[in-house]
């Protein structure tokens, strides 16, 4: 079970916040996904993800996370089913670390994931949520 | 030595209901509750590739049976998905950029990571993978 709930916050630039509640795996990453493009396709640049009561994360959190990233690059949603050639054609970029999406409060376990997988090197995080929404 | 098991419908809303059963016999057999989110996430990446890419959104079931076997807590998952060896999946290269992000055998590569040994054989009655985690200190509580 996941609930996410959306919150606009105004920093330098409007972020926003995507709280995720619950355990994120292969039942509700998709559920993630929908959200941010949803929230993209009304405008939105800059998505903090709060993952301060997210208290599972499995491989299928990673490719939601990775999608809400690609996404807000300008790549279209993923097709679960189809793979992702198409994002594997985008052009790499010279920063490693992505702009648009930033991570707080990560669990010790979402952590985990995060960092054994690499991935983490992508995301800055944060642990206090007003120095997160200062950094877009 | 006690074993119990669970029966699922291969369906990926039962990923939760499978992760609280393993949750909760591993707290019965006193494992480190550092390690119990290692051996929950194991299974519930591993259960995940059988229902997503074995069964294929197709009807079956899969089996699971949690036994505490002196320090080890094992796992034995079975289903009767086409036969898939996860063990001799290649790791994902994740050196690589965020564009270039593979996309596949993450869920392998994570349960191989924070299990002890996994090991995998075909039976007459399909797959049956087995996932072993040394967590349990039998001198009661302590940290393995």
């Amino acid at each position: 079970m996941l609930s996410i709930t959306i919150g606009l916050e105004r920093a330098r630039v409007p972020v926003a916040v995507m709280k995720l509640d619950g355990e994120l795996d292969a039942a509700t990453y998709q559920d993630v996904i929908n959200r941010a493009a949803e929230l993209i396709e009304q405008g939105a640049g800059h998505i903090l993800l709060d993952m301060g009561e997210l208290t599972y994360m499995g491989s299928s959190g990673l490719f939601a996370i990775h999608s809400v990233a690609m996404m807000l690059r300008g790549e279209a949603p993923p097709d679960p089913e189809g793979g992702w050639g198409a994002i594997h054609e985008a052009e790499p970029r010279d920063s490693e670390k992505v702009d648009e999406l930033k991570l707080l409060n990560p669990l010790p376990q979402c952590e985990r994931v995060l960092d054994r997988t690499g991935m983490k090197r992508f995301f800055e995080t944060y642990d206090d949520r007003r120095a997160a929404l200062e950094s877009f | 030595m006690t074993t119990n098991s669970l029966r699922i419908e291969a369906d990926v809303g039962q990923l939760a209901t499978i992760r609280s059963f393993v949750r909760e016999q591993a707290r019965r057999a006193g494992a480190d509750p550092r390690a119990v989110p290692d051996i929950v996430q194991a299974v519930d990446e591993s259960v995940t590739n059988v229902i997503v890419h074995g069964y294929r959104g197709g009807a079956g079931a899969v089996d699971v049976e949690v036994e505490a076997v002196g320090r080890s807590l094992v796992v034995r998952l079975r289903d009767q998905a086409p036969a898939f060896d996860p063990t001799g999946w290649p790791d994902p290269d994740t050196s690589v950029s965020l564009e270039q992000w593979p996309q596949g055998g993450m869920g392998v590569f994570l349960s191989r990571e924070l299990a002890d040994k996994v090991t995998y054989r075909r039976t007459p009655d399909g797959n049956e993978l087995t996932i072993v985690k040394e967590c349990i200190d039998s001198r009661g509580g302590g940290a393995c």
